[in-house]
């Protein structure tokens, strides 16, 4: 083949190309999809949405009010408290897991602020003082032994300066004391920490170590304490007062239990599922409540008999409760419910979550602040603190 | 002389049988009667039922009044059986019965029932994580502690004798006084029964508790672990792996810890390749996504066994998107 017919040749296939392309990119339509990307369109193909034929313009109100139920941070949370500092102002104080960092969150305005950039590292639980001073911290262990730190909040260089270090089985700040326990001889030795002397007092003393105690407001107690639980174990509740233990008439299988004004909400394995029940500590009655709660997870309310309980309405029971939920193997979308054992004897929901944020959380750390008339909890799933105003 | 020793010594064996048969008759053929609790020993605010038990009285009843507290329960008249509220712990009931018998005779029996609590505390020697709120369960040769616990009475300890019992073999041989607790190694099967007797040092029973122990096999389950905040509590079986590497921590529960501490065999196995578990902390490892390759998956493996103990092992798998 001649060069030059080679030449002419390659410049038509050129102009031939170019003609293509100035086709395709002003005068097609395109009929039909074939890309492996596709326009969203919700079903069935249509270029242009139909229109209502009688279009009524509302004018939609602009919502200004938060939510009554809202995440309050984006942080992870390891313990947090609500603190009325010295200008009467209500802020959310909370611990930063993993960094320890202190941040308080303000009622009104939302706006986080951080309290102490003094890093404790791996931080993994924490609880605040009910003045936001004082700050007791546990960092990540893989034992069941507990590095505990308690420090105190230095605002003016916004940090944390440790007083007292100790290692121990499990803690808990309350009021104007910080009570830990510590496994001595086989059995579990409870001592207190006074906030404002340090002083170190003996509590009271186990002859069992597998122990979930639940904390009086004062030294003397009463305290109560019972073995931790397990669906497979028989657990059985005692009282503990100026450091004598006495056996409460309640016990079972799978057994835990949460100690209101007058009654003690308690769940246990019946028939083969948990089963929870409510003891009048006056009367001596049991109540079948109808659920079956974690009371770890409840919270009383002060002055009533009544109880406020996450719970997940879909969840099916399990006789091996509570053992797969403290496994991590079970994971609930709670919605909040009030026990009724004054009027109706019944539980009638406070909060669907689940309807309310959009959100599946495992509620944990339940608490109510009256100051605030609201509830504040954190997910298991990712530690997020959370807060619902019911006066909303 | 040899004859008359043997004639003694076959008159001596063949006559005590003769001598124990006539102490029976004249102690065992007493007639006699008592009241039966069933339960043996009632929980406090419990029921309980007391019985007559008249069987070996020669003559025969004819009435029965019960008296509770030294009060006459008119409604119970007659009655062989009667039910009964156990009350508080520590509370005495005296229950009395009286037997009006043939011939205008009668006899009163009498019992004390004291409602204890005799609580027996299991504690497993057995794996949980840091994380775990719940006691861990007993598996095959783990140890095992039991605490014995008694409410409603007040007395020392160590003036108390405790007879330890599981599936039917005393520990240790025998009574122990003061040993309230005791470490067991679990036996075969998949329960076993523990039995405490508890007596004073006269010897009288306080009080007797048989309790049903199970056994469990050890699981694995795996969780993330990061740097910042350690272990997430939440286990899974399949993980996407989002950033460039991960670390799981394989949690075998219920292993015994000496088996959990010093392990005779641990394997981690990615896609069916051993891999070198790290020296700091074996139940950990390390998993980066491959440097050049697109998605896949793996199928990670972790076994441990204590292997003079082959039960005392546990075998779970992980599969990893990336």
């Amino acid at each position: 083949m001649k060069k030059s017919l080679f030449i002419i040749f390659g410049i038509l296939t050129v102009l031939i190309l170019v003609a293509v392309w100035i086709y395709l990119l002003f005068f097609a339509k395109t009929e039909e999809n074939i890309d492996m990307f596709n326009n969203l369109t919700n079903g069935e193909t249509a270029e242009v949405a139909p229109l209502p034929n009688n279009l009524i313009e509302e004018t939609l109100p602009i919502n200004l009010k938060r939510p009554p139920l809202r995440q309050l941070t984006t942080r992870p949370v390891a313990g947090f408290n609500e603190v009325i500092d010295a200008n009467g102002v209500l802020e959310i104080y909370f611990v930063e897991m993993g960094t320890g960092h202190l941040y308080s969150i303000n009622r009104e305005s939302g706006e986080e602020r951080r309290l102490s950039g003094t890093t404790i590292v791996q931080a993994r639980e924490a609880y605040i003082s009910n003045d936001g001073n004082t700050v007791a911290i546990a960092s990540y262990s893989n034992t069941k032994l507990k590095n505990l730190s308690l420090l105190r909040l230095d605002r003016e260089n916004n940090s944390l300066t440790e007083v007292i270090t100790d290692t121990v089985q499990d803690f808990y700040l309350k009021k104007n004391h910080l009570f830990f326990t510590v496994v001595e001889a086989g059995g579990l030795q409870a001592y207190a920490y006074d906030l404002d002397t340090l002083t170190k007092q003996t509590v009271f003393s186990l002859p069992f170590s597998e122990a979930r105690v639940q904390w009086g407001d004062s030294v003397v107690g009463p305290h109560y304490a019972y073995p931790k639980a397990s669906y497979a174990l028989q657990g059985f509740l005692y009282k503990i007062e100026s450091g004598k233990l006495t056996r409460l008439p309640l016990e079972g299988f799978g057994f835990s239990a949460l100690v209101g004004s007058s009654t003690i909400l308690f769940t246990k394995i019946t028939d083969q599922a948990p089963m929870s029940y409510i003891y009048d500590q006056k009367t001596k009655e049991i109540k079948d409540l109808g659920f079956d709660f974690l009371p770890e997870k409840c919270l009383p309310l002060v002055s009533t008999t009544n109880y406020i309980c996450p719970f997940d309405l879909t969840s099916t029971p399990s006789y091996k409760m509570p053992d797969l939920w403290y496994q991590g193997n079970l994971s609930f979308a709670d919605s909040l419910l009030q026990t009724d054992q004054e009027t109706t004897g019944e539980a009638e929901i406070v909060v669907d979550i689940l309807a309310e944020s959009g959100r599946e959380i495992d509620v944990q750390k339940l608490s109510y602040d009256t100051a605030f008339n609201a509830f504040f909890f954190t997910s298991k799933n990712d530690n997020s603190l959370w807060m619902y105003e019911n006066n909303y | 002389m040899m004859t008359k020793y043997i004639v003694l010594i076959f008159c001596l064996i063949f006559s005590a049988p003769l001598s124990v048969k006539a102490q029976l008759s004249e102690g065992g053929m007493m007639p006699t009667a008592s009241i039966v609790i069933e339960p043996t020993y009632p929980a406090p605010h419990g029921t309980f039922t007391a019985s007559i038990d008249d069987y070996s009285l020669q003559g025969q009843t004819t009435s029965v009044t019960w008296k509770i507290n030294g009060s006459i329960i008119a409604s119970n008249n007659n009655l062989r059986t009667i039910s009964l509220e156990s009350g508080e712990v520590g509370k005495n009931t005296t229950v009395e019965a009286i037997l009006g018998l043939n011939g205008n005779q009668s006899m009163t029996l009498s019992k004390t029932i004291t409602p204890l609590y005799l609580d027996i505390v299991v504690e497993p020697q057995t794996r949980t994580p840091a994380f775990y709120l719940g006691r861990g369960l007993p598996s095959i040769d783990s140890q095992v502690i039991l605490r014995a616990i008694i409410g409603g009475i007040n007395i020392s300890t160590n003036d108390l004798v405790y007879t330890w019992q599981v599936n039917d073999k005393v520990i240790e041989g025998g009574p122990l006084r003061g040993r309230n607790n005791v470490a067991i190694t679990v036996p075969r099967g998949n329960s076993f029964i523990v039995s405490l007797r508890v007596t004073r040092l006269s010897g009288e029973e306080l009080i007797k508790k048989p309790l049903r122990i199970p056994s469990v096999e050890p699981e694995i389950y795996f969780y993330e672990k990061t740097a910042l905040y350690g272990i997430n509590p939440i286990s899974f079986d399949s993980l996407n792996l989002t950033g460039n590497s991960a670390t799981i921590t394989a949690e075998p529960y219920y292993l015994a810890l000496g088996t959990y501490n010093q392990p005779t065999l641990l394997e981690w196995t990615v896609d069916g390749k051993k891999s070198s578990a790290p020296t700091d902390n074996p139940y950990e490892i390390t998993l980066a996504r491959p440097a050049g390759e697109g998605r896949g998956t793996s199928q990670i493996n972790f076994h441990v066994r204590n292997l003079t103990q082959l039960l005392q092992g546990a075998e779970s798998r992980l599969r990893i998107n990336f």
